[in-house]
């Protein structure tokens, strides 16, 4: 497959978000601000790609039948580091994010790819999937987050975008908001895309 | 069998491979970590204790020992205390929730502000906002120091309200008579 494809099929194609509905504890619990949002992505994106970079360069060494402990140990190794990293470099994010920066360990999104494509597949194509996934997964979790934050609290990036009489639509910040907003993201973007593939 | 133990090995190496790395990271990011949280530590006694000119941890066995207390402060304004930070926590939704509660005078609570929580994005961690915090401002240790918990995030709230009261029950049992 051509690396173009495979990076926009992560993007677009088979977005983790909102075409294989990968990952949905973060996606429904972080994504309440556009910043918290962005910061689980790129947390999600870089254990991927790390993920993907070590798998794929082990996957002739790993016997078949315990590739799943193989997987989950290197993958807890790179939540691990991500965590002790942000703890040390951006305490406020970490603090955010709380408990769901160690739960990257268990999105399906990172296993399902090291299973699907990271152990079959070369070196560069790995970590061009990654990055594709990533972004697409980030990207998703950002819009999520603008949407959401823009009617729960009524600012963006932490600006605030309304005057004094805007009255913030509590229900959006919470987790119902959460199912609801990604229902109706998810239903545009499936509308658009496949319009655009007739 | 042989198989077996090629497997065993194989994840032998990775686990220790991963675990090398850990601990590396870790060397690396432990002493930012620890200043971070001293700095943090630092400027909250400043702001609960703000007539004071110089902290002293407290550690005797009777305070260190009581439930639900973690670290102690005295607040020194020219050598005479003028109010104690007491470092509490409570059982929340997801984790301790730990708080520092400062106390000055005889008995007067000048502020809690929550240090360390994995409370629920969204709900629980609304505990953190000062809209919450600040009603615990003036209240008297004699009397009952709990306040009013935030819809959605009971437990969160309750954890906070106990650690709150295990401080202020130290300062009646102990802090009180220094």
């Amino acid at each position: 497959m051509k690396l173009t494809n495979i990076f926009s099929r992560g993007l677009v194609m088979d977005n983790p978000v909102f075409v294989q509905a990968l990952g949905m504890c973060p996606i429904l619990a972080v994504t309440n601000t556009a910043f918290n949002s962005l910061g689980m992505g790129m947390a999600t994106t870089s254990v991927l790609l790390g993920s993907n970079i070590v798998i794929s360069l082990l996957r002739k060494s790993i016997p078949a039948k315990i590739r799943i402990p193989c997987f989950i140990v290197v993958i807890a190794t790179f939540v691990t580091m991500v965590g002790m990293i942000l703890e040390a470099y951006f305490p406020d994010l970490n603090q955010s994010l709380g408990i769901f920066v160690p739960l990257i360990v268990v999105n399906c999104l990172i296993l399902g790819r090291a299973e699907s494509f990271a152990s079959k597949n070369s070196l560069v194509g790995s970590v061009t999937d990654a990055i594709g996934m990533g972004l697409g997964f980030t990207g998703a979790l950002v819009v999520l987050g603008m949407v959401r934050e823009t009617f729960g609290f009524g600012s963006l990036f932490d600006m605030q975008l309304f005057g004094e009489a805007f009255e913030p639509m509590a229900l959006m910040a919470m987790p119902p908001g959460a199912f609801l907003a990604l229902g109706i993201l998810m239903a545009a973007f499936n509308k658009i895309v496949y319009a655009k593939l007739k | 069998m042989r198989d077996i133990i090629k497997m065993s090995l194989i994840l032998l190496i990775i686990t220790s491979v991963s675990g090398m790395i850990l601990g590396f990271t870790n060397s690396m990011t432990e002493g930012i970590i620890l200043e971070r949280s001293l700095e943090e530590i630092a400027s909250s006694l400043e702001t609960l204790i703000t007539d004071a000119d110089e902290f002293e941890m407290l550690d005797d066995e009777e305070i260190i020992s009581r439930e639900r207390i973690k670290e102690v402060y005295a607040g020194y304004e020219n050598g005479s205390i003028v109010g104690f930070a007491v470092k509490s926590f409570g059982q929340g939704y997801g984790g301790e929730v730990e708080v520092m509660v400062g106390i000055i005078g005889d008995g007067t609570i000048s502020g809690v502000r929550v240090m360390s929580q994995s409370e629920t994005p969204g709900l629980g961690d609304k505990i953190t906002e000062e809209s919450f915090l600040e009603n615990y401002q003036g209240k008297i240790t004699s009397e009952d120091v709990a306040i009013d918990t935030i819809g959605g995030a009971t437990v969160s709230s309750k954890a906070v309200n106990d650690a709150v009261e295990a401080a202020a029950s130290l300062f009646e049992d102990i802090l009180k008579n220094r």
